[in-house]
């Protein structure tokens, strides 16, 4: 009798060491798996934000219509600080989403910018060629015919084609 | 009939100052908040008090659930203090910072909800709709790419609705006012729902604003109104 309770005392101190052994690591592990999450989390939202609140169109024509000036814009202009979004956020959260939502709006803006200024390049240059190859046709055709009046039709044929 | 007419007269003018006070303009407003915020499939709750002080623009944002902060924005700054912590920041903008949690109350003590003078909005036309008024507005002409109409219902000199639209004329946004409080001579809404739509008409966000205890023109004003963090607090600058 005597040896059954003190089994059944050392069996249930063994079902309740086997039991409560993951929630001690768990608890050592909680802190340090919060702040990483919450940081995560902040991160994930400031991008998310960031892409959404970004005019990429306005940006893309500033870069577009202002070339490179437009880009350094892009860089430099800072949104307004999205202040309902931090209310109630802890330290932790705030410190993450601030930089992480800044270096994306940056990104952004910055790469539509330069995308405009790329178009605005290509599009000029595919104009002057078409530009350029219609002066050629003009060339060819008026010492073709020969006659100052069929050259200037033929440019200003090529003008109209163009 | 009561029997001593300085009674009566005392009442009357009781009534009189209360109604005289109740009738002038918003100074300043103190109120409780919930906000509850739901997006991707997870809802946070937000305890506190708000302060508005309406001279000087200036918001003032006491959270006491989930953390302790304090929140003042006002112009180009935005300022967040963490009374357990001790630290602090403050976002020094180039434009002004939005004010937190009160585009309703802004709302309601503007003009015409300052669709006008704050973001120069037009009036279309309108509809009666089960004595509802729904106005239209049209977005200013240089912004017509970029934002879409603004519907506002009205009932009773109060704003119950406001959708917004994006320049395809497919909703974006959707706010709901009710229970409307007489603060002031303005209607403020204690309750307001916000949903945000994605291109599939899906909520992406649905957010619900619970006010009480309003407390107008206080006078002395709470001293939160003026609420300045503490200079023994460093306070980490930010260029925004």
């Amino acid at each position: 009798m005597k040896i059954n309770s003190t089994f059944r005392v050392l069996a249930f101190l063994m079902v309740v060491l086997i039991f409560s052994a993951p929630f001690v690591s768990y608890a050592q592990q909680k802190p340090i798996e919060t702040k990483t999450q919450i940081e995560a989390e902040a991160k994930a939202q400031a991008i998310a934000d960031a892409e959404n609140d970004a005019n990429k169109t306005g940006w893309f024509m500033a870069g577009c219509f202002l070339n490179i000036i437009g880009v350094v814009m892009a860089r430099t202009t800072k949104a307004p600080v999205p202040a309902g979004r931090l209310v109630g956020k802890s330290l932790t959260y705030i410190v993450a989403y601030t930089s992480a939502y800044q270096a994306k709006r940056t990104e952004i803006q910055t790469s539509a910018a330069w995308g405009g200024c790329v178009a605005c390049v290509v599009g000029c240059l595919v104009w002057v060629y078409l530009l350029v190859e219609t002066i050629d046709e003009g060339v060819t055709v008026t010492t073709s015919s020969g006659s100052g009046s069929g050259g200037d039709s033929g440019l200003f044929g090529g003008w109209c084609a163009f | 009939m009561p029997k001593n007419p300085q009674f009566l007269i005392t009442f009357l003018l009781i009534l009189f100052l209360i109604h005289v006070l109740h009738a002038a303009p918003l100074k300043n407003l103190s109120l409780d908040f919930t906000r509850e915020l739901t997006e991707n499939e997870k809802t946070e709750r937000i305890v506190g008090i708000l302060h508005y002080d309406v001279a000087k623009w200036r918001v003032t944002i006491e959270v006491t659930e989930p953390v302790k902060q304090i929140m003042v924005a006002k112009d180009n700054i935005l300022e967040i203090y963490y009374p357990v912590e001790k630290q602090a920041f403050r976002f020094i903008s180039e434009g002004s910072v939005p004010l937190p949690l009160v585009e309703s109350i802004l709302q309601a003590t503007q003009a015409v909800y300052g669709l006008t003078a704050l973001m120069g909005y037009t009036l279309d036309r309108h509809d009666v709709v089960n004595g509802v008024i729904y106005t239209y507005w049209d977005p200013p002409q240089k912004e017509k790419d970029k934002l879409g109409i603004i519907i506002l219902g009205k009932r009773d000199d109060r704003l119950i609705s406001a959708e917004v639209k994006n320049p395809e004329g497919n909703l974006v946004a959707k706010t709901l006012y009710q229970n409307h409080s007489k603060i002031g001579i303005n209607y403020i809404p204690m309750k307001v729902t916000f949903s945000a739509y994605g291109t599939k008409s899906e909520v992406l966000r649905y957010e619900k604003i619970v006010y009480g205890n309003p407390q107008a023109n206080v006078d002395p004003p709470n001293p939160m109104l003026n609420f300045t963090i503490p200079e023994s607090v460093e306070v980490k600058e930010i260029k925004w």
